[in-house]
């Protein structure tokens, strides 16, 4: 019986265990492909199968526990995602969350939830900058801690403080403009 | 429970949390729940049992980092670089002795002879084939495993031979491509002088090391084939002419013209050398042009000359000695 706790799965994966490094996959691959469809990926399950690829054929060489796994896949997620950038050699683009997201259920009213729901997130995403917005994604949707998106931001933990609480603030203005009220 | 819920605790008191944006940060994380990832055909089959995680699947690299092939990289060595290999070399093979001429080529057929007879032994032992079955089964059975290693070993000769007779050819198209930077004839005549040396030297030792009965004899050959003696030539040349090194036509191959041991036929054969070679004397040919007026160079002729006539002298008296022993 494969074991639940992260840290055992991790082992697991790193021991070649299929069914962990398909956990493994599974837990993580909504929140990089988010992630990387959020940062302006122009084909954001190329990245993420990139990313994937990427983590598996190095796993056995990670050492961490569960928390600096996640911080290392999204590590190398955005590593992916520079590569991306560089190969098509233009801009970042704001990619529009309907053009790729597969909603969940087959109910045509869940679906157009979550597309309202992906518009709202992408429109008031765009007010931000893109460093306010990477710090945004690693803490909501990459889950990780200050430490860890400072890692992965490659910056200080003061310096990811100071993009998250401005982030904050342009993210409440938004709301407030698009007369959101919580 | 998934990863992100045990290593997301921090995020109950993080900001994003706050009333006014907990809304946001619902949506947020919903939508990375309910993404979709189409893989990738590879990650597809990485995550259906092909999992390279012990060391990663090798990329494919190429050989060398230098583009082109490898015959347009060789032949593109500085001339400086030529110049000074080959005047090094052609001063080394003037000064070898018969001793080490010799050595060499008793190294080369030991090689040869060595290698094929290692193989005639390294297949299962007929007398341990043979304990089931009668003693004429036995018999037949060492027979046919003496005519084998007995058409091996006749293999091996020949193929000394021909590394001998290539190794001679090296030597002469070397010596040649020295002669065209000698400064005048008799330089250029005590260089090919030493070169046919060199090359009867080796000759010579092949001719003695046919005369012996290691290659005849499949039995002798087993007891005598010990790889430490007879697979590297490089070390009986060591143990030989250590003490000499300006004599080892081997080492000053290796040392100046960054190719294999000469006991190798596939180094003497190799079509890249040749074309080395023919490059490197169309260099050297610009080379003398370049250089008529360098007395450098031309002092390191008149030296080669000198050593060319020593090494001659010395050769002969060897040669004498030998042939008296």
């Amino acid at each position: 019986m494969p074991g639940t706790d992260p840290d055992d799965v991790l082992a697991a994966a790193r021991s070649g265990e299929a069914w962990a490094v398909a956990r493994l996959y599974e837990d993580l691959k909504g929140p990089v492909v988010t992630f990387v469809r959020l940062r302006g990926a122009r084909d954001p399950d190329d990245v993420t199968s990139e990313t994937f690829l990427q983590v598996f054929r190095d796993l056995a060489r990670f050492e961490g526990d569960a928390a600096a796994f996640r911080a290392w896949v999204f590590t190398i997620a955005k590593r992916r995602l520079i590569d991306e950038h560089r190969r098509f050699s233009r801009r970042v683009r704001e990619v529009r969350m309907t053009a790729g997201v597969d909603a969940a259920g087959g109910d045509a009213a869940d679906e157009a939830m979550a597309e309202l729901g992906n518009d709202r997130v992408h429109e008031l995403l765009a007010g931000l900058t893109v460093d306010q917005r990477e710090a945004v994604l690693l803490r909501i949707v990459a889950d990780l801690s200050l430490h860890d998106t400072a890692q992965v931001m490659g910056r200080s933990v003061g310096a990811v403080k100071v993009l998250q609480h401005r982030a904050l603030a342009a993210l409440r203005a938004a709301l407030l403009v698009l007369g959101v009220t919580p | 429970m998934s990863l992100a819920g045990d290593v997301g605790g921090e995020m109950s008191r993080s900001p994003f949390d706050e009333p006014d944006l907990a809304a946001l940060t619902r949506e947020l994380r919903q939508l990375a729940a309910r993404a979709e990832h189409r893989a990738s055909p590879e990650l597809s089959a990485m995550l259906a049992g092909h999992l390279p995680i012990d060391k990663g699947d090798l990329p494919v690299t190429a050989a060398s980092n230098a583009h082109g092939s490898a015959i347009r990289q060789r032949a593109g060595l500085p001339t400086r670089r030529i110049r000074d290999m080959h005047a090094a070399l052609i001063a080394k093979l003037a000064g070898l002795s018969a001793v080490a001429k010799m050595s060499l080529a008793g190294a080369v057929a030991a090689a040869a002879v060595g290698g094929g007879a290692t193989v005639a032994t390294m297949g299962p032992s007929p007398a341990e084939e043979a304990t089931s079955v009668s003693e004429e089964e036995l018999e037949n059975e060492v027979e046919e495993a003496a005519e084998t290693a007995e058409a091996e070993a006749e293999a091996a000769v020949e193929a000394a031979d021909a590394e001998v007779e290539a190794e001679c050819e090296r030597l002469e198209d070397e010596a040649e491509l020295a002669a065209v930077e000698a400064p005048d004839d008799e330089t250029a005549d005590a260089i090919e002088q030493a070169a046919d040396d060199a090359c009867e030297a080796l000759e010579a030792g092949l001719d003695d090391d046919d005369d012996t009965d290691d290659v005849e004899d499949p039995a002798d050959a087993d007891d005598d084939t010990d790889t430490d003696d007879v697979e590297d030539p490089a070390e009986a040349d060591d143990d030989d002419t250590d003490t000499d090194d300006v004599e080892d036509p081997a080492e000053a191959d290796d040392d100046d013209t960054d190719t294999d041991e000469p006991a190798e036929a596939d180094d003497v054969d190799d079509p890249a050398e040749t074309d080395d070679t023919d490059a490197a004397e169309d260099d050297a040919e610009d080379d003398v042009a370049e250089e008529d007026d360098d007395d450098t160079v031309a002092d390191d002729a008149a030296q080669d000359v000198t050593v060319a006539e020593d090494g001659d002298d010395d050769d002969t008296d060897d040669e004498s000695a030998a042939e008296t022993d």
